[in-house]
Order: structure tokens, then C-alpha cells, then sequence
């Protein structure tokens, strides 16, 4: 048994004082303290008296004893927390704490401004969720009486993905502890000693000359907006919060996507998923907002018209590909079918190409040389593929893609694909089937690939296509018998379909053009 | 709608009837009707920013240009404001040279692949040609932007032989059509052309007013880099009358001329409660945003424009129509037109107003708004229409719209566009006082484009107020015409036309 | 081309820009303003004209945004797709005995050009600046030297008295200082609360407004503000209005137009500065 400001509360052998204050909705201020993370006892935020010890001890790394008697709030462990908060806030900006106009500014100046420097007030993107923040509320913090010294350390903008504004940091080592104890990199570590001691890279290097994976675990635990996503750090408060499967690779990451204005705004691993140790790699963490979000993406139908593309509708589309089809014998037509696609679409693919005696079908770009050998005249491939000009015996090209990519220009249809964000459905991964969610609408017309199959079928007039979801299909193939197979894409694979990512997110081109010497690039 | 429509071109569509044949002419073949443009079906189309028309086919120009019964004395050249010669060019497309046919063109006009898109033929050349008497017109818009779009997409565009260099600088305000066209015709009479853009791109209405949609902007950059091929400068980012003035440009720059063609260019807005509410754009706002700004391709260009759910444009005229296409393809759901008279009454171009009602804008005729209403947060909610009701003629013509009293409702709407048209920009007025302008600030010209100014000549809506682009071109026209003659010392007088 | 002469960063966020134009070296008054576009992607953004010499001239400027990101970024030697002006009406100058100036933010360095010009005619002038922090104050001393009194706030007392710039004018004035004439250049909120202080004791007061912006030449009315129940535009009326008659609740909620759509240009906009695509990319080495 164990008392906690006179209440009694049950013991667990074990754990620290602040994990079973927690676990009973006791708060205690904390900031350098993570449920990630091992315990620190840094900031000295969570100091408790213990009776019948001296002094007093942090909650965050004594271990609870049976017939502990705590007090965790009194007049003078509130006494001693200013004081210590105010030290740390010596070194942080405070204005938005302190100031006597705060409250009518900001209903006045609505939104965060976009600042390129964080210098407290509305230029803090980390405004409404800062721990600081929660800390002066929770301690009535109004004066401070060390003047805020400004370290004028440099803005480190000069790396991909992250900003870090060391003048914001209160040295609670969240970040340090992330990427040695969770990451095992240890990229970051304290460096200096004493009053200069500060966090950053070994010999204070750029993080691309590093061995950094550019993971961004540092950035997800930061409480003070010292480590910042770039392009993630503005939208304050998602809408909603979806978790989905990766499908970059065959390892099966499930990551937390924050939605904002139905578009995807950030992405973390996710929290619940416990079998993941570490984070998801900088394709997951970084790249996927913007590449999806990306202007590039294919949003109609096109059919070649006068020498040009057109955009057009499904309809119009759909009748096209039947037609060509329709046009040439099934041994001159050839299905190139992307380790991209959901098991659902894949299955599909197979099955109309069955339908349709179509025996041709390409599932690597070693494939391709049966064009030539064979004699292929139609190809309808899921995924851009270069060079396809050089095959003189093609005479129709079809391009299902989520981007316009290689092999556009000589396609006489473009049939424009949702993204694995925007479908619902399942994938085969080294850790076995996992689902994919529909976190966002896809642009425009854009549908997903296996609903592109059905309405080509349905064109053709072939039965057995009419799904509503892709549960049914799910259903279908559980009848018959058929598994998806992991797909072969490795993590270090560079592209999504045919569409190097590096293309559309300039970020991750400098990335991997900075470390193109080495085998692994991140 | 049939889903198995076929997208072919209508080759065969080559009914013959009787009424076209000429009486007097039995043994013409009958001639077949007017060439149809194909073009994107309205439920694609209200999506995407890509050109509404595909174009003619070589066949298809071939077969229309072979319609023409090439008049001696051909109407449709009278039409024309600026005189295109119009069988010359037709012939020369029905006998397949079409780059030709184009160099023909621009021996009158600068920018062809511009008018054949936005000119209302229907009211010029179109309107006087003499198979519109019985049937159809020749359709000279769709074979005029054909010529220009073979010579483009065949990137074999020509230059026409130049007059030997004179020593006379001539200096243009303004890139806009009537710019443009002082820019071609002096440049081929050999003298020194700086044009001054107070934008970062040249074009000027035809970049920042109509969309893309309708004139595909990578042509008019085609049209300018004709221009600068021809020794043109262009002096971007220069706004004449606050970095120089007038004045400063004859005298310390020593430009032996000066033209302006600046556009109107000064919103007007209704004058009632709400204009400044979130949500209340100019057109001029609106379509420079997503026109020259590229904002219809944010974020990846960094100019933000409201979408809007349920849009409300004031106004019928053909600006009105953009934004409310403009509007359509942003994403919204719903596009109201308010406009206080009739659509027989609308000064749009009948092919925009058909364009727009084919895209589903809500027409809401024969009302006015009185009052826009906002939320608590400053944001559009709400406008209030009067109903109006048509009454007598005024000087224009057209039936006088009057307010029915007490009659009033109103429309949901987030986003208001006022597209009632525009004053003169009053900024070259104000930097160059003595030069003169009637009441409301339009430049006063002669039918030389002169000023009251000497070697100061104006054109376009800066002079008119607003008007088309072909009516600006034609102006452009007379201006260079006076420019020439005044700084080659030729007397009106002595020049027989 | 416009070529950036100089470029350092003051203190944090605030960047002294020098560009290379001719025209507006050449013309600009002070209470003016330029257009300035990083790159063909940019948004056109209006900056204060600070100083100008020879060929060029000064401006602050403050990363706050994309646009502005990708201008900072820039290193000198770099070329600006666009720079258009000067812009706007010059400010109101003349010979009004004592004037307070106060500026914030950019409004720091703004306010030096009609602080000089109203030395030069000769006011007696006593300006205020404001800043969180004392690490944000700067261009002290120029400003010093064109003023007979100088005060400084900070909203975290570092330096100076512990407020804004409000809370020293209704010091001077409840000390019996008498102004005949005000200027307040910086952050819409400071401008509206000095502009509610001068109002009762009726010192006429002028705010230079920085309204979202388009072309700049009155032809889009995007910068159009209410100023004694009349609208005006920005950019060609102004931008220095009257204090007392400017509608600022107004205003502000205009300025808040594309806050959604500002957050979203983040995340998808390829605006990597150009610094950086340099250092990393292959073909700088």
C-alpha cells in the first residue's frame, strides 16, 4: 500500500513515483519525463517529498517502496518548482507567459504567424500544445525575476525535413534519450559542458553528414518547438486522427496521421501500435504529406485527342480501354502490374486478365523484354515506366498511375489512381496481412485502382466484378483460396509506382543526393 | 448521356442542305454546314483549368476553309477591326498551307492565337459574312486560331521582314493587347520599342484577366516572345507614374514617342453594406489571383484564393462569366450569376453565357444585391437581392432595369465577386496632370490615338472604358498609325485612305 | 533582375535587405513601399522602403510566410524575380512642432525614414519602439541619432519600461507631455492601441497599414480598408491613414483572410531555400 497526499493508493512493485500518480490522476508537473522514454531526472519539475527522507526526491526516477507515504503538492514544493521553472525559463522565450497583453492579442492577431525564427507569442507553433506553457498555467506563473538570456545560437536550417532552434531548448534530453535508448543512433548527444552544455550533432555537423535516418523521433518528442518539422508545424490542432499501414515497403509500419482541411498535414508512428520499437524511416515520416499532397497528381481520366491529352470522364475513359481490348487479340496485350497495388486491386487484375485470356502479365521491369519478344501491342501497366518508347511493336499504351510519370507522354489513355491513403483495403507485409485505411478523399477523379478494374470489366461486360468494397473481394479470395504475397519492395526502395519520390519532395532529392556514395542512403 | 458517346471527330456529319445552295449557282456542290468545335463535355471540364475547345483537325480546317466562296468584296474584312484578310487566309488553309496562312494573318495581327479565341466573332467578321445571310457564317475564329496553334505546337514560327532601324525610341505603358499591337506594328517599321509592364509577366489583361481555360497563358507567352524576337524590350515590374513619370520618360529617357495603354484597371464596387466582409473579391482580385498569380495551382505557386462553397458573381458581362467559371473549376459546389437584367441583355459573349449555363451557373436574373451580411468573424454569409423588373430602352438600347419595390430575397453564399465592370486606373492621370480625360477619367484621344499631349498617344480601355480585346488591338492599330506618321512628319492630310 | 546588394539578419526574424534598384532609389519617398517576388512561384509581398543610396535601397523584412521565407533565404548576390515601386502615397510631412513616433517589429526600422524627414523639417521627435524581448531591439543607435527623446518597451521588461509601446506614450502624456502630431508603424494591434490613446486628447494621429496586397496600383481593391466609414485602398490611398478613423476590427479580420491556406502552402510548396538545394545538391561539388 501506498499514500499519496493522505489518499491511499495501491502499490505495484516496480514502478516510479510519478507512474502510479499518474495511473490515479495525480498530476505532477513533468517536462523532461516520457512514456517512451527511461527516466531522467533532468528538470527536477516533478519534485515530491517522500516522509522520512530528507529533502526531495524526483518522482520520475524513485522507485515506489511498500508503505511510502508522498506529498506531491505543499506551499513549498510549489516554492521550489518556480524556482526551478524560472531558471529554465531564463533560457526560453517567455513573453507569451508573462505578458500583460497576451489575452487580448490573441483574440486580436487570430492564428500563428508563420515566423521563420521562433521568438515567442504567436510566432510559436507549438503555441497550444507547449508543455511551458502548461506548466506556468498550472503554477499561476506571472513575473519572472531573471531576465531571459538570449543564447543567439544559429537557426540550423541548413538540413532536409527539420529545423532546430537550439535557443529554444531547455536541455530536458528527450531527444538524446530518443535516438540512443529508442533509435539506438545516437546522433544526438549533449555536447559542452556545464553552462555551455547544449544538444546537437558530434562535432556540431549538419545532420545529412551524419549517420542521422532522418526518422524524426527527436522531433516527435521535443516539448519546446526546439526540433521542428518544416513542412509539418503549422496546422495547430488536426481535424481528426487516422491510423493506416505504410505500403512504401514490405515492412508494414503503421503510422498516425494528423487530417487537417481533408488533406493530410503530419504524420507520427503510431502510438498504439506496440510491436514497433522504433519509428517509422524518413519516406513514412517525412515524405508522404507532400508527395501526396503534390500538385503533380494525375486527377482525370485522359484520352489522346488531336495529338494531345485530354481530360475526360471515367466513362469516356473506361469505353476506351474496353475498346482497345476489345481491338487486339489477347496474346498481343500485357498487364504490368505494380507492387504498389492493395492485395484487393492485385487479385483483381489477375482475375479480369484470366477473364480476358490474357496471359502476358509483368510483374518486374525484367518482364518487360517479352514485349519485344512476343510482340506485345497493348500494354496497360499500373505503374509509369521509363523507356517504353523504345518498344517498337507497341501500338497502345494504357497508364494507370497516382502521378504523371515516365511513359505519360506516350499513352493513349491515363487512368488516374488514388493513393494508399485514399483506399481501404489490405496489404501483405513481413509482419502478414495488415489493413490500409481511407484517410483522405482522393483529388478529384481520381479512383481507386481496383474500382478501375470493375469499371473497365463492367465495360466489357464481364461478370463477377460488382463489388461495393473491398471486403467482398476480400471475401472472394478467402473462398478461392488466394493469398497476397509480400511484394519484394525493399525499405531502401526509392520510388512510389513509377514515380521517384525524391522528384516531388525536394527535401528527401537533397537527401539522397547528399549521401547517393553510400549503400544505405538514410 | 449515352456512356458509350464516341469521342471521334464529326467528319461525317456532312449533311447536305439545300438551303445553302445558292440558287443562282446550280452546279456548286452543296455545301456542307459549319464545322462544330469539339470541345471538353461540361462535367470534365468544370474541373480542370485545360482549354474548353480542342481545336479543328487539319482535316476538319480543311473542310470548314472550303466553305468560304471567297467574295470579291468580302464583308467579313469590314468586320474586322483590324482588317485581317480574311479570304486570302481561308484560301490558303483549304489548299493545306496553313503556315502560310498564318504568316498571312499576322501581316494585320499580331496575335492571332489570341483572337481566335477571344474575339466575338459573332459581332465582327462572323456577323458580315455572307453565308450567315442564309445559313451559317464560315467559322473564321476556329480557322484563325487553327493557323495560329499549327504555327505554335509546329514551332516553326516565322519572322516577317523588318523595315531598316530608323532612330526613334518609342515607349509603351502597358503590355496589354493595345500595347502589344503598337509593339508589332511599329517594331516592323523599323523603330526602337521599350514597352513598360507594371507586372512581373507581360500580357496584361490577357495574363491577369482571362483564365486559363480560355486562353491557355503559355500562348500569350508564345505571343510575347514573338515580340521580343522582333527587338521588342520589355521593362517588367516598371509602374509608370510612380518610377517615372510621363513626362520623365520624354524628356530624361528621351523617348521620341509615348503609349499608353494601361487598361482600366480600378474596380468598381456596388457601394453597399458588406463590401469589405471576408469573402468580397473584385473580379480583378479574383482573376489576377488565379490567373496571374497561378493561384488555382496553390500551393506549389504561393498566391492563396478563397474557394468559396456556394459562390454568388455580380454582373453578366464576360468577366463576370470567367469568374464564374473560374469559380466552378476552383472546386465549388454551387455558382450564382446575380445580374439586374435579362440574358438577352447580358453584354457577355453569347458562346460564354451558353459555355457558362452549359457548366451549371445559376443564373439569377433581374435582381440586384442591396446587402451583403456577415458572421461575427467578418465572413460572408449572406446577400440580400432587390428583384428588378425590365422597363423602357435607355440610350444603349436596352431595356432600362428598375427595382421592384419591397420585393427582396436572399442567397446563401461564402463567397461574393463583384464583376460590374471597371473605372480608370486614375494613377497616370494623377503623375501627368495636364493630360486630358473626360469625366470619367478615360483618356481623350483623336481618331489617331493623339492626346492632348504632343508625342503622348493612348488606346485601349484606357480611353474607351471597358471594352474587348479586339476593340483595344484596333485602337493599338491607329495609334501606331498616328505615331508613325507624326514622327515621320506625315500629314494626316496628305494620306489617302 | 534585382540583385541583393547586402542581407543580414538583425536580430531574429527581422532581415535588413539591400536590392539593387535604380527607379526606386531614385524615387522613393519616405512612407513608401516596393513589391518584392523571390522567384515566379512567389506571392507579391510589399515591404517598407527604409533608406536608399546610390542605386539601392534598404528595407527590413520579416520571415513570416513562405514568400517572405524564400526572400530571406537569399544570399547576397542572389536575384529577386521582381522588385516594383515605389509604391503607395509618401507620408504625410510637415512642420507640426513635437511628434511621437512608435514602431514595433518592421515598424522599428519604417519608422526611421519619417523620423529623419521630421528631424529635417524641424520637429522636435521623441520615438518608442517595442519588442518581447530585449534580443529583438535594433537599429538603436540610427534611430537615436534622429530623435530627441528615445524609449524602449519590452514586453518581458529585459530592457526599457516593461509594456509596449502604449504604455510609455500614456506615461508621457499622463506626465503632461503634449504632442502636436503621431506615427505608429508596426503589428495592426500596437497601431490600434496607440491610435485609441492619442484619440481623446485629440493629437492627430497616422498609422501606416500593411494590408494583405496584390498588384499594388489600386487595380484589385484586395487592401481595401474602411477609414471614416469610406473604403480605401491600401496601396494606392496609403498606406498612411488616419489613426482615429481607421475601422480596425476590420482590418484585422481581413488580415486573416488565408490563414488556412498559409498553413497548407507549408506542407506541399517546394520551398526548400535555394541556399539549401545548393549546399546538398550534387552539383556543387
Amino acid at each position: 500500500m501506498l499514500v499519496i497526499n493522505g489518499n491511499q493508493v495501491p502499490y505495484e512493485e516496480g514502478k516510479t513515483i510519478l507512474e502510479i500518480a499518474r495511473e490515479n490522476d495525480i498530476y505532477i508537473p513533468t517536462l523532461c519525463a516520457h512514456e517512451r522514454l527511461p527516466s531522467f531526472g533532468a528538470c527536477r519539475m516533478c519534485m515530491v517529498k517522500v516522509h522520512g527522507n530528507k529533502g526531495f526526491m524526483n518522482a520520475c526516477t524513485t522507485k515506489v517502496k511498500d508503505g511510502m507515504v508522498v506529498t506531491t503538492e505543499s506551499l513549498e514544493i510549489k516554492r521550489l518548482r518556480r524556482s526551478i521553472f524560472e531558471l529554465i525559463l531564463s533560457e526560453h522565450p517567455s513573453s507569451c507567459m508573462m505578458c500583460a497583453q497576451a489575452e487580448h492579442c490573441d483574440k486580436f492577431n487570430s492564428g500563428i504567424m508563420k515566423a521563420g525564427v521562433i521568438t515567442g507569442c504567436n510566432t510559436c507553433p507549438n503555441k497550444e500544445t507547449c508543455e511551458l506553457r502548461k506548466i506556468s498555467d498550472a503554477l499561476n506563473f506571472k513575473t519572472i525575476r531573471f531576465p531571459m538570456f538570449y543564447k543567439h545560437l544559429p537557426i540550423e536550417r541548413n538540413d532536409p525535413f527539420f529545423d532546430r532552434d537550439y535557443n529554444l531548448c531547455i536541455h530536458c534530453g528527450r531527444c538524446v534519450r530518443v535516438c540512443q535508448d529508442v533509435e539506438g543512433a545516437s546522433i544526438l548527444v549533449f555536447t559542452h559542458r556545464g553552462h555551455d552544455t547544449k544538444v546537437g550533432t558530434s562535432f556540431e555537423k549538419p545532420h545529412i553528414e551524419t549517420d542521422c535516418k532522418f526518422c524524426g523521433q527527436c522531433v516527435d518528442v521535443c516539448p519546446t518547438g526546439a526540433l521542428s518539422a518544416r513542412n509539418q508545424k503549422w496546422y495547430e490542432t488536426p481535424d481528426e486522427q487516422v491510423s493506416t499501414t505504410c505500403l512504401l515497403c514490405d515492412k508494414g509500419c503503421r503510422f498516425q496521421i494528423d487530417v487537417k482541411w481533408g488533406r493530410m498535414v503530419g504524420m507520427r508512428p503510431d502510438p498504439e501500435y506496440k510491436t514497433l520499437e522504433t519509428g517509422i524511416c524518413v519516406k513514412g515520416r517525412f515524405c508522404l504529406p507532400v508527395l501526396l499532397n503534390n500538385m503533380d497528381r494525375l486527377r482525370f481520366p485522359r484520352i489522346r485527342r488531336n495529338f494531345k491529352l485530354y481530360p475526360t470522364n471515367w466513362d469516356e475513359a473506361a469505353a476506351k480501354v474496353a475498346e482497345i481490348f476489345e481491338n487486339y487479340p489477347p496474346s498481343k496485350i500485357a498487364l504490368y502490374i505494380s507492387p504498389f497495388l492493395i492485395d484487393e486491386a492485385d487479385y483483381l487484375f489477375t482475375k479480369i486478365a484470366s477473364d480476358l485470356e490474357i496471359t502476358n502479365i509483368f510483374r518486374s521491369k525484367e518482364d518487360l523484354t517479352n514485349i519485344n519478344k512476343k510482340g506485345i501491342k497493348v500494354l496497360y501497366t499500373t505503374e509509369g515506366l521509363p523507356n517504353l518508347d523504345k518498344y517498337k511493336s507497341l501500338e497502345k499504351i494504357i497508364l494507370q498511375e497516382v502521378f504523371s510519370a515516365d511513359g505519360h507522354d506516350f499513352a493513349d489513355v491515363i487512368l488516374p489512381a488514388a493513393a494508399f491513403t485514399e483506399e481501404t483495403g489490405t496489404i501483405t507485409t513481413n509482419h502478414g496481412i495488415m489493413t490500409v485505411e481511407k484517410v483522405v478523399k482522393a483529388p478529384d477523379l481520381a479512383l481507386e485502382d481496383w474500382k478501375i478494374v470493375a469499371k473497365i470489366a463492367q465495360e466489357l461486360d464481364l461478370s463477377g466484378f460488382k463489388f461495393i468494397e473491398t471486403s467482398e473481394i476480400q471475401g472472394e479470395m478467402k473462398r478461392l483460396g488466394i493469398k497476397g504475397k509480400t511484394r519484394g519492395v525493399e525499405e531502401h526502395y526509392l520510388k512510389y509506382r513509377g514515380t521517384a519520390i525524391a522528384d516531388k519532395v525536394p527535401d528527401f532529392k537533397i537527401l539522397i543526393e547528399a549521401r547517393k556514395e553510400r549503400d544505405k542512403l538514410w | 448521356m449515352s456512356k458509350k458517346k464516341s469521342p471521334a471527330p464529326k467528319k461525317e456529319n456532312a449533311k447536305q442542305s439545300p438551303k445553302d445552295k445558292p440558287a443562282e449557282k446550280p452546279k456548286r456542290p452543296p455545301r456542307p454546314p459549319r464545322t462544330k468545335m469539339p470541345e471538353q463535355p461540361p462535367d470534365i471540364r468544370i474541373k480542370n483549368f485545360v482549354e474548353v475547345p480542342y481545336g479543328l483537325t487539319p482535316e476538319e480546317a480543311q473542310l470548314e476553309a472550303a466553305r468560304c466562296i471567297q467574295c470579291k468584296r468580302p464583308k467579313c474584312v469590314e468586320g474586322c477591326p483590324v482588317s485581317v484578310q480574311i479570304p486570302e487566309f481561308i484560301a490558303l488553309i483549304k489548299d493545306g498551307h496553313f503556315a502560310e496562312a498564318a504568316s498571312k494573318i499576322k501581316e494585320t495581327n499580331v496575335l492571332p492565337a489570341v483572337c481566335g479565341r477571344v474575339c466575338p466573332q459573332e459581332t465582327q467578321c462572323e456577323e458580315t459574312c455572307i453565308l450567315g445571310r442564309r445559313g451559317e457564317p464560315v467559322a473564321i475564329g476556329y480557322l484563325e486560331r487553327f493557323c495560329a496553334d499549327y504555327e505554335r505546337l509546329g514551332g516553326h514560327i516565322k519572322l516577317p521582314k523588318k523595315k531598316r532601324p530608323n532612330d526613334k525610341k518609342v515607349a509603351i505603358v502597358g503590355s496589354g493587347p493595345a500595347g502589344l499591337t503598337v509593339a508589332g506594328d511599329l517594331s516592323l517599321l523599323g523603330y526602337k520599342l521599350t514597352i513598360f509592364e507594371a507586372f512581373h509577366k507581360g500580357g496584361g489583361v490577357l495574363v491577369y484577366g482571362i483564365p486559363e481555360f480560355r486562353l491557355p497563358k503559355e500562348i500569350v507567352e508564345t505571343e510575347i516572345n514573338y515580340l521580343e524576337r522582333l527587338g521588342v524590350e520589355i521593362k517588367y515590374n516598371h509602374v509608370i507614374g510612380m518610377c517615372k513619370s510621363i513626362n520623365e520618360l520624354l524628356t530624361k529617357d528621351g523617348f521620341d514617342a509615348v503609349f499608353i495603354g494601361v487598361g482600366a484597371g480600378l474596380p468598381r464596387f456596388l457601394n453597399i453594406p458588406g463590401e469589405n466582409l471576408n469573402g468580397v473579391y473584385s473580379a480583378n482580385e479574383y482573376l489576377t489571383r488565379s490567373n496571374l498569380m497561378k493561384a488555382y495551382l496553390y500551393p506549389t505557386y504561393n498566391t492563396p484564393i478563397m474557394k468559396g462553397r456556394k459562390v454568388t458573381v455580380v454582373g453578366g458581362g464576360n468577366v463576370a462569366m470567367d469568374c464564374a467559371r473560374t469559380a466552378l473549376r476552383l472546386g465549388s459546389d454551387k455558382v450564382m450569376l446575380v445580374y439586374r437584367r435579362a440574358r438577352e441583355q447580358m453584354p457577355a459573349r453569347a458562346e460564354e453565357v451558353h459555355h457558362a449555363a452549359e457548366e451549371g451557373i445559376d443564373f439569377r436574373l433581374l435582381s440586384n444585391p442591396v446587402e451583403i451580411i456577415g458572421d461575427d468573424t467578418g465572413v460572408v454569409k449572406r446577400i440580400k437581392c432587390q428583384k428588378y423588373q425590365l422597363g423602357e430602352p435607355d440610350d444603349s438600347g436596352r431595356r432600362r432595369p428598375l427595382p421592384i419595390e419591397g420585393e427582396y430575397f436572399e442567397l446563401e453564399t461564402d463567397l461574393v465577386i463583384i464583376a460590374i465592370g471597371n473605372n480608370a486606373n486614375p494613377l497616370i492621370k494623377a503623375t501627368t496632370p495636364d493630360i486630358e480625360t473626360n469625366k470619367w477619367g478615360n483618356i481623350i484621344v483623336d481618331e489617331f490615338g493623339r492626346t492632348n499631349k504632343n508625342f503622348v498617344y493612348a488606346a485601349g480601355d484606357i480611353v474607351t472604358g471597358g471594352a474587348t480585346v479586339i476593340s483595344a488591338m484596333g485602337g493599338g492599330r491607329k495609334a501606331a498609325t498616328g505615331i508613325h506618321r507624326d514622327l515621320m512628319g506625315i500629314k494626316d492630310e496628305d494620306v489617302q485612305d | 533582375m534585382y540583385e541583393i546588394v547586402e542581407k543580414y539578419e538583425e536580430v531574429p526574424n527581422v532581415h535588413r535587405l539591400v536590392v539593387r534598384e535604380p527607379n526606386i532609389a531614385a524615387k522613393a519617398q519616405p512612407g513608401q513601399f516596393a513589391i518584392l517576388m523571390a522567384d515566379e512561384q512567389s506571392e507579391r509581398v510589399p515591404i517598407s522602403i527604409v533608406d536608399t543610396k546610390d542605386d539601392t535601397f534598404t528595407m527590413f523584412i520579416l520571415e513570416l510566410g513562405i514568400s517572405s521565407a524564400k526572400i530571406v533565404n537569399m544570399k547576397e548576390g542572389d536575384t529577386l524575380e521582381a522588385v516594383t515601386g515605389p509604391l503607395g502615397m509618401p507620408a504625410d510631412l510637415g512642420k507640426y512642432g513635437r511628434v511621437v513616433l512608435g514602431g514595433g517589429c518592421y515598424g522599428i526600422g519604417a519608422i526611421y525614414p519619417l523620423a529623419r524627414a521630421l528631424k529635417e523639417l524641424g520637429n522636435e521627435v521623441v520615438t518608442i519602439i517595442e519588442a518581447r524581448s530585449d534580443y529583438l531591439l535594433y537599429f538603436q543607435e540610427e534611430l537615436k541619432a534622429v530623435s530627441d527623446e528615445f524609449f524602449v518597451a519590452t514586453s518581458d521588461g529585459t530592457e526599457g519600461t516593461n509594456g509596449h509601446v502604449q504604455d510609455v506614450l500614456v506615461k508621457l502624456i499622463r506626465d503632461g507631455e503634449r504632442f502636436d502630431h503621431a506615427k505608429f508603424i508596426g503589428c495592426t494591434y500596437m497601431m490600434m492601441n496607440c491610435s485609441h490613446i492619442t484619440s481623446p486628447y485629440r493629437i492627430p494621429t497616422k498609422v501606416a497599414l500593411n494590408t494583405i496586397m496584390l498588384d499594388g496600383t489600386g487595380m484589385c481593391g484586395c487592401c481595401r480598408v474602411s477609414v471614416e466609414g469610406e473604403t480605401k485602398f491600401a496601396c494606392v490611398d496609403g498606406p498612411e491613414f488616419d489613426g482615429h478613423h481607421v475601422d480596425w476590427d476590420e482590418l484585422m479580420k481581413r488580415k486573416s483572410s488565408y490563414l488556412m491556406e498559409e498553413m497548407l502552402a507549408y506542407q506541399t510548396a517546394p520551398h526548400t531555400c535555394k541556399a539549401l538545394e545548393k549546399a546538398y545538391s550534387g552539383d556543387s561539388k
